[in-house]
């Protein structure tokens, strides 16, 4: 709840304040203090952890050039090993003490976004191994890199080529980036608290009350759950871009509209994009890709994909979850001219939209149901969530006033579907490579005024947050 | 550099328009009670910043039981005491003691009456004793001091389920009200120069409380009840509060069932030893000394009506002015000007309890109502010569055949009117358009059933016969709704 908390914001505008009045070369030293009273407000346990392993990682990151081969290797594997120690001992050994071995689980601290961080600062001590980059001498300047505070606990995950320098040599004021990032600010506002919020109330109420609620219910919810992950992650990438934008500093775009993805393979081009490309620059591609024939390339996908389930989480659903866009990828590929085959038997054309939004359908039915085991409670009821969707048949109660039940009023209900589609018509818009907020940007002051203010009471009144409610945390943030 | 100023000023004003249109949002979507309630909290408060300053000799403070009891009115009619009624639904001793705390900051009360209903466990599964909904709605009517802080750092911190930034940013409280706002959230700025009967609120039930209630007499003095620790704790602030401002404190109970004498002993026993008075309306010496009737005189087993009201009020103004030396006003138009609006009030109480067909046709005949009517089965045998004559005075011809349909409606000096074999339906509005309406009556051949329905609420009491249901347009509420069947019983 950070990034949509009141504090947080107080915060941001003081940084900003100060960031435009301080001298151009100075004002990384802004986003600097910013840093540590972010951790200040906000970081009370494991902040030490952090520390610890970012220094160790500046220390790598300067003892690797200049050294032999072998030594560079064996100091790079080092860091590796350090840096990624306190992430497995954190975020995995339980799964080994509890699931494995049987015995109570250890209760360890767990420094915020530590999965995030620990990605940034493996890709990090590459780039200088690879000889990409050169490392950097001043301490200061690196913890920002680690520490930079909008995106620290939910990414994106930035690379130090392209994110180091806009923090470091300071931004000069410019207008269009400060409202454009208030823009998206807003937005993420939006996606937060009136979609994703709101559909996880039903989402909650189906899925935590497994087996009460079967059949359609769970196709309910499950779509719903696409929905509210979607959101939001977006949603908090969303703020980080735009809070990070205000400071004149572009993040990368984490995502491309990945529920247009016509195949597995392109989902995960628009899904957690900064995620998908570390792994593929930092895994796939080292594995040897596909340049080292089919087999090869198959078992470098499952490995990725189980780096992946792995990072998400411990626990065999994750694994499970991982593997199955493995799957779906190696059996995309090995079926893709059978299936083109078809195509072409019942006359659908390559380039017509019958085609696109039928691959499009399939595509999110396949992410969908990986989907549900991620969101189970265990594997095991994932799978009974799918078995129950498909062999359970009550498609009445959408039809009658069941579906008002799950904890949404019709009234909700409503708001609920009319932010979804504007959220889609938004999409599509963007899905033809224009920007939204540069086309808002571009309107009348006083009727970009009037739809800010109309927007921040829309939320206001149509969010779901305060009292009676559980506030949802960032999906993402518990990584 | 002009540039950027440029861009801070129209920051600056874009912030002071987002401020002020969500400052007024999220006033509209806090819950308000005005006149048109039963228990109208927020016109109570409200209405208490627009008297005059020092113009108030004596507050009353406590639940509804107090709002109910204390009529300022009376008390200035028969005495000229100036007081006001600060009570509210629920109101625990903490607001108590911050509402008599900002009440200080504008008035100079010569006495303070406090009830003690709520040192008792009410609802224990509150921290505070009482509903937070009532909790905030008293402290939302407060005006922002350093007692509003006070009194919502000490709420937060005693219910852990509140926060202060709520209280700030009411939206985060009261956001989802959206789906429920009515014409009352919009109209604030009028209902809240509604305050005439001072926090006074008149219920108008009759001989409905228990028959075989009597008053307790002391008869084990050693008993006692014991009370709720943090009410105890405003209790003693409340004393050294007015202690501290010279103002004389009266304890008291008014007519309740939930009071008994054990609670008495240990109010008694405090009061005693903190040196301040306690009447208790519920021991048989205050009791018969006001000469108070349960039946009559109550509104249901908790709360005294209009009637038992003025008993209770003229009985502590006699004890103000004769043993408080709170001495009255000659005159003061905050009070001598709504004595004709408690009239009004009177009216409409005494039509509920109207028996008497012709003497209640008489009542409503006036143009602050709008009277609503509708036949079910068969109303013809109702009708003798002398009660059409009656209804025609009111404006109805009631040209009824046997087993017919009727409706008729009076709104706005304008009536309407319809009878015949068929099912029969209006729908119309009153108030200027403001409030709507549909009336429906089936006859014996039609379906034998009626609907009286105002802004979609159903008031019929849907017996057989001539209902009727009465709106006042004034007070925006139904006063009465009745049936008169075939015997023009009620």
């Amino acid at each position: 709840m950070i990034y949509i908390s009141l504090k947080y914001y107080v915060l941001v505008i003081a940084a900003l304040i100060l960031y435009y009045i301080f001298p151009l070369k100075l004002r990384w030293l802004v986003l600097f203090t910013a840093n540590i009273a972010f951790y200040a407000f906000f970081y009370k346990t494991g902040w030490w952890i952090f520390l610890l392993t970012v220094i160790f990682c500046y220390l790598i990151g300067l003892a690797i050039p200049g050294q032999k081969q072998k030594t560079g290797k064996l100091t790079f594997i080092a860091g590796i090993i350090g840096v990624t120690a306190p992430w497995l001992i954190i975020k995995n050994s339980n799964f080994v003490i509890a699931e494995i071995l049987g015995r109570d689980p250890v209760s360890f601290i767990v420094p915020l976004g530590i999965s995030f961080y620990t990605l940034q600062l493996i890709s990090y001590m590459a780039d200088v191994y690879m000889e990409r980059i050169t490392p950097e001498k001043n301490i200061a300047k690196f913890i920002l890199f680690a520490s930079f505070f909008p995106q620290l606990l939910q990414g994106p995950i930035p690379r130090y080529s392209q994110l180091s320098h806009q923090l470091t040599n300071g931004n000069i004021f410019d207008e269009e980036k400060v409202v454009k990032g208030f823009q998206l600010i807003i937005w993420g506002f939006f996606l937060k608290l009136v979609i994703a919020d709101k559909a996880a109330i039903i989402v909650n109420t189906v899925f935590d009350n497994y087996p009460a609620y079967t059949g359609a219910y769970i196709w309910i919810a499950s779509f719903l759950y696409s929905i509210q992950l979607y959101t939001d992650f977006l949603a908090c990438t969303t703020l980080a871009r735009g809070v990070s934008l205000m400071f004149g500093i572009e993040l990368v775009s984490n995502f491309e509209r990945p529920y247009y993805a016509r195949s597995i393979k392109d989902f995960w081009r628009r899904w957690h994009i900064s995620l998908s490309t570390w792994l593929r620059d930092y895994i796939y591609i080292p594995l040897g890709g596909n340049r080292k024939g089919k087999v090869r390339k198959y078992i470098n996908l499952l490995i990725t994909f189980i780096v992946s389930g792995i990072w998400h989480g411990a626990g065999f659903k994750f694994l499970v979850w991982g593997l199955l866009h493995a799957v779906y990828q190696i059996i995309g590929e090995l079926t893709f001219d059978y299936r083109e085959s078809i195509y072409e038997f019942c006359g659908i054309r390559a380039d017509s939209r019958k085609k696109k939004w039928i691959k499009i359908t399939g595509t999110f039915l396949l992410v969908n149901f990986a989907w549900i085991i991620f969101r189970a409670e265990t594997l095991r009821k994932g799978i009974l969530l799918i078995t129950d969707m498909v062999t359970e048949f009550n498609p009445w109660v959408i039809l009658n006033d069941r579906i008002f039940t799950l904890g949404l009023a019709w009234k909700e209900m409503v708001v609920l579907g009319a932010a979804i589609y504007l959220f889609h018509k938004i999409a599509k818009y963007q899905e033809q490579g224009k920007s939204a907020n540069d086309r808002f940007y571009s309107q009348p002051m006083l009727f970009r005024w009037g739809v800010y203010i109309a927007a921040i009471v829309g939320i206001i009144l149509f969010g779901t947050y305060g009292f009676g409610f559980n506030a949802q945390d960032f999906i993402y943030g518990g990584f | 550099m002009r540039k950027h100023w440029t861009f801070v000023v129209r920051v600056l004003i874009f912030s002071l328009i987002a401020c002020a249109v969500i400052t007024i949002v999220n006033y509209v979507i806090t819950p308000k009670k005005y006149y048109e309630d039963l228990w109208p909290t927020t016109a109570t408060y409200k209405g208490f910043y627009k008297m005059d300053k020092d113009t108030v000799d004596v507050l009353f403070l406590g639940s509804s039981h107090v709002a109910a009891a204390f009529n300022p009115q009376v008390i200035y009619d028969k005495y000229n005491i100036t007081s006001y009624n600060l009570a509210c639904e629920q109101q625990n001793l903490v607001v108590s003691y911050y509402w008599l705390k900002e009440a200080l900051r504008y008035q100079k009360p010569t006495a303070v009456v406090l009830d003690l209903y709520m040192l008792y466990t009410f609802d224990p599964s509150e921290p505070l004793n009482t509903s937070e909904s009532f909790t905030r709605m008293a402290m939302d009517s407060m005006k922002w001091s350093d007692i509003k802080w006070d009194a919502i750092n000490d709420i937060c911190r005693l219910d852990k389920k509140q926060t202060i930034s709520s209280y700030i940013f009411r939206n985060v409280r009261f956001h989802n009200r959206w789906m429920e706002l009515n014409e009352n959230d919009f109209e604030f700025v009028i209902l809240e120069n509604h305050y005439e009967l001072k926090g006074f609120s008149p219920l108008s039930q009759r001989s409905v409380a228990s028959e075989d209630h009597e008053p307790f007499m002391t008869t084990n003095p050693e008993g006692e009840a014991e009370p709720e620790e943090l009410m105890m704790n405003y209790l003693d602030k409340i004393v050294q509060l007015c202690d501290d401002n010279d103002i004389d404190l009266i304890l008291t109970k008014t007519p309740s069932d939930s009071w008994d004498e054990f609670k008495h002993n240990t109010v008694q026993k405090y009061a005693d030893k903190n040196n301040v008075a306690f009447y208790d309306f519920n021991h048989s010496d205050v009791y018969n000394g006001c000469e108070f009737n349960w039946v009559k005189d109550m509104n249901d087993n908790w709360h005294t009506n209009v009637w038992g009201a003025k008993k209770v009020s003229k009985y502590m103004a006699k004890l103000l002015q004769e043993d408080y030396a709170v001495e009255g006003r000659e005159y003061d138009a905050q009070w001598a000007d709504t004595k004709e609006y408690y009239q009004h009030i009177m009216d409409d109480c005494k039509i509920s309890n109207t028996n008497d067909i012709y003497e209640y046709l008489k009542e409503i005949n006036n143009p602050r109502y709008t009277v609503l009517i509708a036949a079910q089965t068969d109303m013809s045998s109702c009708l003798s010569d002398d009660l059409k004559k009656a209804f025609s005075e009111l404006g109805f011809d009631m040209d009824v055949e046997e087993n017919d349909s009727y409706y008729g409606v009076k709104s706005d000096d304008t009536v309407t009117e319809d009878a015949g074999q068929d099912a029969l339906s209006y729908v119309g509005s009153a108030r200027s358009k403001l409030v709507d309406f549909s009336v429906t009556s089936q006859g014996y051949y039609a379906g034998n059933a009626c609907s009286i329905k105002i802004d979609d609420v159903e008031y019929a009491k849907q017996g057989n016969g001539i209902n009727i249901v009465v709106y006042c347009n004034e007070n925006r509420r139904v006063i009465d709704s009745v049936v008169y069947n075939e015997y023009l019983y009620r």
